[in-house]
């Protein structure tokens, strides 16, 4: 499993919770609301190492999972410090 | 020589052939009857060349008991059921190949590449009111099928506030549908210790569908949410 910094969506509500747009992610700690972002750690094989940082495989999910995900952008989701 | 039992009418067809060593046998039904054909071929050394054929065209049963030292075809051209028994009574080698067609028993899940899936998340009692926040999903991978086979979720509050709930659930999201909750484990104005537990059937998600794990608490009084997804996942 990886860690990563990802963008926190959603209302809150009932009807649209907040959540991640990932495919498999568990979050770690609590979110933060207001900056709107939380950390998740996602499978290793979703990720890959540029210039030694952790970023999300956006080609490894397009094929990992293709049916709801063949068209992700992994910088809709990302958050780069 | 050779013998060849043709029937062509629509009654049963019940033949039992034996021939000498070396001979062809043919056996034929091509109506729709049932065929039940025995056929021995009575060889006595390995240099048998004769052969035998058992052929059911038409949509009958077909059941073929055959014996004999060279080549056998059994042939079912059709979608019914095929029964066939091969025996080899001498001291040869015996070469069987049973290429099934259309559909056919299938691997056991756990022999076509499965892997355990475990996903755990604790939140701790720190965590007070927040809105309905996921906090943990597993998308099922294209070409697998997932077999949920133990959801664990526990809320366990020290003392919480009147007329404030907590709740965590887990959900079942179709592909492409929207979120279908099969565990919902809440704690709804208690001013008491509690613990409470959920754990459902077990059920069958298949690829892009989603098992989510959420939470949702209005108390200022912190509570310990748990939840524990268990899970086989394998070829389709």
């Amino acid at each position: 499993m990886k860690r990563i910094k990802v963008k926190l969506v959603g209302k809150g509500t009932e009807d649209d919770p907040f959540t991640v747009n990932l495919p498999t992610w568990t979050m770690d700690g609590e979110a933060d609301y207001q900056k709107k972002h939380c950390y998740v750690f996602i499978n290793s094989d979703e990720t890959e190492d540029i210039k030694g940082k952790t970023k999300i495989n956006q080609q490894r999910i397009r094929t990992k999972y293709k049916k709801n995900w063949s068209k992700f952008k992994a910088s809709d989701v990302e958050i780069n410090e | 020589m050779g013998v060849r039992v043709h029937q062509s009418d629509e009654d049963k067809l019940h033949c039992t052939v034996r021939l000498a060593a070396g001979n062809l046998v043919e056996v034929v039904q091509d109506t729709a009857a049932d065929l039940n054909a025995t056929v021995t071929q009575a060889a006595k050394d390995r240099t048998v060349t004769g052969s035998v054929t058992v052929t059911q065209a038409t949509a009958a049963n077909l059941n073929a008991t055959v014996q004999q030292k060279s080549p056998i075809d059994v042939e079912q051209a059709n979608s019914d059921l095929l029964i066939a028994t091969v025996v080899q009574s001498t001291a040869s080698h015996l070469k069987a190949t049973v290429a099934p067609s259309g559909d056919m028993a299938r691997k056991a899940p756990y022999d076509r590449n499965a892997t355990n899936i475990t996903n755990s998340l604790i939140i701790d009692a720190n965590y007070g009111a927040h809105g309905s926040t996921t906090r943990m999903t597993y998308t099922v991978p294209t070409n697998k099928i997932l077999l949920l086979t133990y959801y664990f979720s526990q809320i366990v509050t020290a003392i919480a506030t009147a007329g404030k709930e907590a709740i965590c659930y887990s959900q079942i999201k179709p592909s492409g549908g929207s979120g279908r909750t099969v565990v919902s484990n809440g704690h709804y104005s208690m001013v008491i210790p509690r613990l409470t537990l959920s754990s459902p059937t077990p059920s069958y998600l298949f690829e892009g569908d989603q098992l989510l794990m959420r939470t949702y608490s209005n108390d200022t009084i912190g509570h310990l949410f748990s939840a524990t997804h268990t899970a086989i996942v394998f070829d389709e």
